[in-house]
């Protein structure tokens, strides 16, 4: 059984997996270079990876296959870590605790909490892409919410709108001053109301409503005012692991700074060079302490 | 503003060159002086065309690597390392600085093609610069994997040499982490996702994985620290390639 968690937290083993995962995610930029599978891999960012599994989208089996490989990899790469914790865990409570190995530990935990909530990202919250609304339009989901827009305001010529973000220029679109009122409701009762901008979303507990882009007004607009102001596209969707990305990332961070101060000078300049190496043989002298 | 620009990139070209051939004369003080005017040069230009431009010279890979010889220069300028032999750290470094200056060459006439509107957005300019930074820091890493490679079967110089290299690769690290930081919360205000299944964040996420694969080698075996030699030597270019090929495609 030690023989077993000794192999499976091994470096060697980490190199090589680390080694499989870049050669699939090249594999991945290959596949994002042809149109056909760009196109899918387009599909796989408009709804829940949960969702695009169990779909039939034609043309799709290669980019499952490539998912699930990616997926197989990053599981054995998901086990080499928590055996390399654990294994850190009880040199930390037997062996004396230096300060660089701890950091270093709580480095690879909080990598590990990162890693958890992308996958469950892909697996758990919710998703509405293309959501076209205009003044006075609502749009209900999940049985018990909705959005209703109330108001747009557009300072630039609507005439740009067609030409796509990319192709805007910096002085045909004021992505500050353009926005959209958004109510939002929850079972009939409004929780929020809010102007949204590109970059700047409605924000309601996990529940985000983004704006994506304005669509052109109407080609034929009624008499009233709001019939003849643009639309906008966006994206409503709900991430539970949100907090995790936004804090323990940084932490993450923090940590890696800290154990890099640390460790600045080489193990002779700190007077650490007759430390007896750790028992299990392996050395990597990156990381030893 | 064009002219000005042109003096001041062909004069931290050519100081770069005279602190290269000063370093090949073992003239210290001399090299020293022309890297620091070099180096004075660099950053003008990169005024004048944050100037011209009206944006940080952080997104266009000709400005991307102009920033990167800036970088390195200042790198090589301040290095504690005072080798009496050649080739030393110093050399593989104003090589790099060279071969990144002269690969400038080939996009000056690539018309620019980003429009962005979001030119101002925070954590857009943290993504771009921190990756520029991170480029420069790896292309320097790399030089000390050279160096270690080079003087390997000297076991006095040796730890110091790869121990550096490692400290800049991890610096490297943490600001492309930092850069997939920023990545992620400019995606998720503007496509309300965290992640993209596309060839841009496959490229960022192997950029890092390879850099953490340079600090995970183990090193208890001869031919595995060769290995480490070979992958982190290589890292920094191998980078600098996947950025430009992925800048001009």
């Amino acid at each position: 059984m030690k023989n077993l968690s000794e192999r499976l937290s091994s470096l060697y083993l980490t190199s090589i997996l680390l080694i499989c995962v870049i050669l699939w995610l090249l594999w991945g930029m290959a596949l994002d270079g042809i149109a056909s599978y760009a196109e899918g891999f387009n599909t796989m960012n408009r709804i829940l990876i949960r969702d695009w599994l169990v779909s039939d989208i034609p043309g799709s089996g290669l980019l499952k296959s490539w998912f699930l490989g990616f997926c197989v990899i990053m599981f054995f790469l998901g086990m080499n870590l928590a055996s390399s914790l654990w294994t850190h865990f009880t040199r930390l409570l037997r062996i004396r605790c230096s300060r660089p190995r701890f950091f270093l530990f709580f480095a690879h935990v909080f990598f590990g909490l990162v890693a958890l909530a992308h996958l469950g990202s892909f697996m758990i919250g919710f998703r509405y892409e293309n959501i076209d609304l205009r003044v006075g339009q609502t749009y209900e989901f999940e049985e018990r919410y909705a959005v209703k827009m109330t108001e747009v305001h557009f300072v630039d010529d609507p005439g740009v709108l067609g030409k796509g973000r990319k192709k805007l220029k910096p002085d045909e679109f004021h992505y500050k001053d353009n926005y959209a009122e958004v109510a939002f409701f929850d079972r009939g009762r409004e929780v929020s109301r809010e102007r949204i901008f590109w970059l700047r979303p409605l924000k309601y507990k996990d529940i985000r409503a983004t704006l994506k882009k304005f669509t052109p007004p109407p080609k034929e607009a009624g008499n009233h005012a709001s019939d003849r102001s643009p639309g906008i596209s966006c994206v409503i969707s709900r991430n539970p692991f949100l907090g995790v990305f936004l804090y323990v990332f940084p932490l993450m961070l923090l940590v890696m700074i800290i154990f890099l101060v640390e460790t600045w000078r080489p193990l002779s300049e700190r007077g650490l060079d007759r430390v007896a190496p750790v028992e299990t043989g392996e050395r990597n002298s990156d990381f030893e302490e | 503003m064009i002219i000005l620009f042109q003096i001041l990139y062909g004069g931290s070209a050519g100081l770069y060159i005279l602190a290269f051939c000063l370093h090949l004369l073992k003239r210290r003080s001399g090299e020293r002086a022309a890297g620091f005017a070099g180096l004075v040069c660099n950053l003008m230009a990169l005024v004048s065309l944050y100037l011209d431009k009206g944006r940080l010279p952080i997104f266009e890979i000709f400005d991307v690597l102009l920033v990167v010889t800036f970088v390195l220069a200042g790198l090589v300028g301040i290095r504690r390392e005072t080798g009496h032999t050649l080739p030393d750290i110093a050399f593989w470094a104003w090589l790099t600085v060279l071969l990144i200056m002269g690969s400038t060459l080939f996009f000056v006439f690539i018309p620019p093609h980003m429009n962005r509107i979001d030119v101002d957005y925070p954590f857009m300019l943290l993504f771009h610069g921190a990756r520029v930074l991170g480029l420069a820091f790896i292309l320097f890493a790399s030089c000390h994997y050279i160096q270690y490679l080079v003087e390997r079967n000297s076991p006095q110089i040796r730890g110091g040499t790869i121990h550096m290299g490692r400290n800049y690769a991890f610096l490297s690290v943490l600001l492309f982490l930092l850069a997939e930081y920023a990545g992620m919360i400019w995606c998720l205000e503007g496509w309300a996702d965290v992640w993209h299944w596309s060839g841009g964040f496959f490229m960022s996420t192997a950029i890092v994985l390879y850099l953490v694969l340079i600090l995970h080698l183990p090193a208890a075996r001869r031919g595995y620290e060769k290995a480490r030699g070979v992958i982190g030597g290589a890292s920094g270019y191998l980078i600098a390639a996947l950025m430009i090929i992925r800048h001009t495609t």
